[in-house]
């Protein structure tokens, strides 16, 4: 059993229990008090979320260009991770909207169009699942790719036009944070650490990838147990 | 040499819940789909955080009883023909396999249920009144839409198209809707629900026993 | 609940998700890794 610890994986612990520390041991915000700590796990989630979605385009034209399997993995393998970010950054998301606003969840512009990533990231996925023969596979996710983040430009400009003419009344709300010197190097921290822990998910998922690419490779195609068999047909004997 | 009812049952849905965890395709497609129901309805209708309060509960359950039918039909769409008499072949008890099937379908309708629940929670700011009644309504909705779904599945067979078995399940499902939604409203305004509930269990007995007495007709008249 | 309790269960989402999700990649790679040499 080989237990491989890259580099990269020790300097994503290194950084992200640094992150942890900063986060727990920085002077509280001024508007926003302790709460404000949040933003040290949400906004690094959200920043991942766009950017694993920006190499997964990168990966999806690149392969379509190079067909070149590897940019398919990395694509695919930086959907997968982008899915867990984008995750990550709803539900810490909401664990800080509960508190700051009352609620849950709001229809503002970012958020919307995070969920709405959320879900195509789902899509891409399933879409994968559902195509065992690899380099339809990896054609199709790529032309999804594609398609999906020509979409997004158009999202996001309907929903924000949506928003403007709907203004919501104003709620009590705090007001924008003040973040002092000492915040905000931990806010920086706190974006590095993530970034480098992305890094080494996403080197770990290509792994894995190219494991999976060379045991389909080699199995070749296995039919479902049960589908090559048929009942005898009896219905000549009866009706004949 | 055929084993027992419960084993043939408990055998054919430990398949389809072992197949659901390999293809993924409650969790993964299916869930989905429920969620993105729940989150467009607001962008439709106007972000009024009142009227979402108010038709919040509704449309969770209006989600999972027309977008639940797709999980009831992800089985029946595996099932092909030769795998469906290869079973009868093997002398598989056809009432086995129907209570096997509903009760992955009911397990799995479960689970999408749970999930979207914290959902529409989230999206439309529900305020749940009396947990643990709602708790219990969400197993008696999942095994009456599995029966229902899984009974449609058999009667439909061979000439499924996409669209119609959720059209014979859905008028099917108006007493479900109308229990649930009404068990929820009635513990906000602590109106007595033991009524509704009591209708939903009536609705699963009375599935449970016509999937039971046409689980064999049926399968005889598809062969 | 106060603010801390909210900040502890972001962090405890956080972390703790991170942690599953890299187990769950260094179980899958395992695994493929035997069903490969055992070819």
């Amino acid at each position: 059993m080989k237990r491989t610890t890259h580099p990269l994986d020790i300097a994503a612990a290194g950084t992200l229990l640094a992150a942890l520390v900063t986060a727990l041991v920085v002077p509280p915000e001024v508007t926003q008090g302790d709460l404000a700590r949040i933003i040290f796990v949400h906004v690094p989630a959200a920043w991942l979320a766009y950017l694993a979605f920006i190499v997964t385009l990168v990966g999806s034209v690149a392969y379509l260009v190079r067909r070149n399997r590897r940019w398919d993995r990395v694509a695919a393998s930086s959907a997968e991770v982008g899915v867990y970010f984008t995750g990550l950054a709803l539900v810490t998301g909401s664990i800080w909207g509960k508190p700051t606003w009352g609620v849950w969840w709001t229809w503002d512009a970012r958020l919307v169009l995070t969920a709405v990533m959320f879900f195509v990231y789902l899509g891409y996925l399933a879409l994968r699942r559902g195509i065992t023969d690899p380099s339809a596979r990896a054609r199709r996710s790529a032309w999804f790719g594609v398609l999906a983040v020509v979409q997004i430009p158009l999202v996001h400009f309907s929903v924000v036009w949506w928003r403007t003419l709907h203004q919501p009344p104003t709620i009590l709300r705090p007001g924008p944070m003040q973040m002092d010197a000492a915040f905000r190097g931990g806010l920086v921290m706190a974006v590095v650490a993530f970034t480098v822990v992305y890094a080494a998910l996403l080197r770990r998922r290509i792994r894995l990838a190219r494991l999976e690419d060379a045991l389909e490779e080699r199995l070749g195609d296995v039919d479902v147990a049960g589908a090559d068999v048929a009942a005898p047909d009896l219905t000549e004997a009866f009706d004949g | 040499m055929a084993a027992g009812f419960w084993a043939q049952a408990a055998a054919i849905g430990g398949t389809e819940l072992r197949t659901e965890l390999r293809t993924g395709e409650v969790l993964l497609v299916t869930v989905p789909f429920g969620a993105v129901a729940l989150m467009l309805t607001p962008l439709a209708v106007g972000v009024d955080a009142p009227l979402l309060q108010r038709i919040g509960p509704g449309l969770y359950w209006v989600v999972v009883l027309l977008f639940g039918v797709l999980v009831t039909m992800r089985a029946s769409a595996a099932d092909t023909g030769p795998q469906r008499d290869l079973l009868a072949l093997l002398g598989v008890d056809p009432v086995a396999r129907f209570t096997g099937r509903a009760g992955a379908t009911a397990g799995l309708l479960l689970a999408f249920e749970a999930v979207l629940a914290p959902v529409a929670i989230a999206l439309y700011d529900i305020r749940v009144e009396g947990w643990p009644w709602v708790l219990a309504l969400l197993p008696l909705v999942a095994v009456g839409l599995g029966l229902v779904g899984t009974l449609a599945g058999a009667i439909a067979a061979q000439q499924a198209s996409a669209a119609l078995v959720p059209l014979l399940v859905a008028p099917m499902a108006v007493p479900m809707l109308l229990a649930a939604t009404q068990v929820m409203d009635g513990l906000r305004v602590d109106a007595t629900i033991v009524g509704w509930l009591l209708l939903l269990v009536v609705m699963d007995l009375l599935l449970a026993v016509a999937g039971v007495l046409s689980a064999r007709p049926l399968q005889e008249a598809s062969g | 609940m106060d603010d801390w309790g909210w900040v502890i269960a972001a962090m405890a989402a956080t972390y703790g998700s991170l942690a599953a999700y890299w187990w769950s990649l260094a179980r899958r790679t395992e695994a493929a890794q035997r069903r490969l040499e055992g070819l």
